[in-house]
């Protein structure tokens, strides 16, 4: 599979229309490009199982959103029918202008969805955290506990079952969960401390290098300046937008205060990898067509945003504009489909070694 | 105890006819029309009044605005209520902007909504699409920060006195030249108004024709289906592409 930066930006890319856009032919062809990526995608992990149940479920928001946005808008001029005006909220014309708009919505909503169960069986989490910066190691290492805590406490609850199931036992009501959860629970309160005790035998934490005291109180200072600095600048950049100079003159030096902070202490640690991921022609090419169409997008919003929006409500037409070429540009998500389909991975060395496949 | 469930089903049952009665009595006793009042006041202090006759008992607030031909867009994205973002000119161009695009920071303008209650003007705190306009009710909507109220009048100064409305039909009638009481006397009135002019008050309907109409005579022209050619031909491209690539994983 793809780098999980070159990943990062195709869902950027593809996120970003399916936010920005409410046309329902283009939102259609970037689900129906999704889906294909995630059709191919899905043979890569086991985990594509539960995504396509959520997936299933993301298919009955389009069975509520459409309804409700047609019960309770009332404009345009594309009547169906009418409910009688005294009925609360639903009361009044039911058009045409808001069924397409709900479904429009929800295709969006879907699209998303789409986006991101691509996102989650294409890239590996624990590589992708590889790529936060050294000195947020702490924070990295927490969430990749706490990304597998969930599929190892499944795994585990599903081991003690089929060994009550071997004994006999069977599940008939409530009152039958407790002999499950108890295990369960000494079961990840062993796993906690074997976890902690293997961070002990790998010296975690103990890789750091001391500061000089001069240089410790200089960091300490420029964490808490640059945190108040940041949020002052915010404020006045929030509340009063026409100082905007002010805004700058605390926004520019509190950055410059937290990069500073952030280098001295990525440079306390040192960090040695075990295999690492090697950078093919594929990605570049991903990396590339996406950068392109989210480039080209935001051009298309700042200077035709019109091309993007759409609005069937009077007095607008009910029907929605089609761009070509925005259209076929839209058509460019496809490419992981195609490179995985036509330019399978070299196998590279390291990979081989550490027996992933 | 029998008798009580007995009973309780009976009361259902009435419930349910009365309701039903209800629903179909109410269209009887709307045979007069009722009148409402309409001000719009604009950011440069200009103010327009209208007068909206209607022969429901009761008329959403938005309704109301459509129904005084001012150019109004409204905004339903949310589907969860109706925004008002533009009056006749003044505020967003929904969609291409917010609806409150003036209102992403402190100087805080948008359409505030208000109504008439004793005699003074009161902020609305539910939408236009909530709230229910009855006989004798004026509403104000004014572009400001919520902090002005728009300028004051009475029914009579919007309509004219009660006894002079023969129209039975429901039209606007644009009040003749800012009717000014105390309370406006000193607001400054520049030239670029959209003040009802001699030749609005001689249409009769709430202009016919204009882009922005909402009868229902000016249904929407049919989509030229040639248009989406292009769409067919790359949704049909796409789905080869993907029934080809999945043959080949398969």
């Amino acid at each position: 599979m793809f780098h999980p930066i070159a990943w990062s930006l195709w869902v950027v890319a593809a996120a970003m229309p399916a936010m920005l856009t409410q046309n329902p032919l283009y939102l259609s062809i970037i689900c129906l490009a999704a889906g294909i990526v995630y059709a191919t995608v899905r043979h890569t992990t086991p985990l594509a199982a539960s995504w396509n149940s959520f997936l299933k479920l993301g298919l009955t928001l389009l069975a509520f959103t459409v309804p409700i946005n047609a019960l309770s808008v009332h404009a345009g001029r594309l009547v169906l029918f009418s409910l009688p005006p005294s009925w609360p909220l639903i009361g009044g014309p039911i058009t045409v202008e808001a069924i397409i708009f709900g479904v429009s919505k929800a295709l969006s909503l879907f699209t998303l969805l789409l986006i991101f169960a691509v996102f989650n069986c294409a890239v590996d989490q624990s590589r992708l955290l590889r790529w936060t910066p050294a000195f947020l190691f702490e924070a990295g290492l927490i969430t990749s506990i706490a990304l597998t805590f969930v599929p190892q406490m499944l795994r585990n609850a599903q081991e003690i079952r089929e060994a009550q199931i071997i004994r006999g036992h069977r599940f008939r009501g409530l009152r039958d969960l407790l002999p499950l959860f108890v295990p369960l629970l000494t079961g990840g309160l062993e796993r906690a401390v074997q976890l902690a005790e293997s961070m002990e035998a790998r010296g975690f934490g103990g890789s750091l290098e001391s500061l000089s005291h001069g240089r410790e109180i200089a960091v300490k200072v420029a964490t808490a300046a640059g945190l108040l600095g940041l949020l002052g600048g915010f404020f006045s950049a929030t509340y009063f937008p026409d100082r905007r100079a002010l805004s700058w003159l605390l926004l520019l030096p509190s950055i410059g205060a937290l990069l500073f902070v952030f280098r001295v202490q990525s440079k306390r640690v040192h960090r040695s990898r075990y295999h690492h991921d090697t950078w093919q022609r594929r990605d570049t090419v991903l990396a590339a067509v996406s950068a392109g169409l989210a480039l080209t997008l935001l051009l298309v919003r700042a200077g035709a945003r019109s091309l993007l929006t759409y609005y069937p409500y009077p007095p607008f037409s009910p029907w929605p504009s089609f761009n070509l070429w925005l259209g076929s540009a839209f058509t460019l998500l496809l490419v992981p489909a195609l490179l995985s389909s036509f330019h399978p991975p070299r196998q590279p060395l390291n990979s081989l070694v550490a027996g992933e496949p | 105890m029998q008798g009580l469930g007995y009973v309780l089903r009976r009361a259902w049952f009435v419930a349910l006819v009365g309701s039903l009665l209800l629903f179909a009595v109410e269209p009887l006793n709307a045979q007069e029309p009722h009148r409402a009042g309409l001000v719009v006041q604009f950011g440069d202090g200009t103010v327009l009044t209208r007068c909206i006759t209607f022969s429901e008992d009761e008329i959403s607030g938005e309704e109301l605005l459509h129904r005084s031909g001012l150019r109004v867009l409204f905004d339903y994205m949310t589907g969860l209520g109706t925004r008002v973002c533009q009056i006749e000119g003044e505020g967003c161009e929904v969609p291409d902007e917010d609806c409150w695009c003036q209102c992403q920071s402190t100087p805080c303008f948008y359409w505030n909504y208000f109504y008439v209650a004793e005699g003074r003007w009161r902020y609305s705190n539910v939408g236009c699409g909530a709230r229910q306009v009855r006989d004798g009710d004026i509403e104000g909507w004014i572009w400001g920060d919520g902090r002005t109220t728009p300028a004051l009048f009475t029914l009579e100064d919007i309509c004219g006195p009660s006894e002079s409305t023969p129209e039975p039909t429901p039209t606007t009638t644009p009040t003749p030249a800012p009717v000014t009481p105390a309370a406006t006397t000193d607001t400054p009135q520049p030239s670029p108004t959209p003040v009802p002019t001699a030749a609005q008050e001689a249409t009769p309907s709430p202009t016919p024709g204009s882009a922005y109409s909402t009868t229902p005579d000016s249904s929407p022209s049919p989509p030229n289906l040639s248009r989406y050619a292009p769409f067919v031909v790359i949704v049909l491209a796409l789905g080869g592409v993907g029934l080809f690539l999945l043959k080949r994983w398969s």
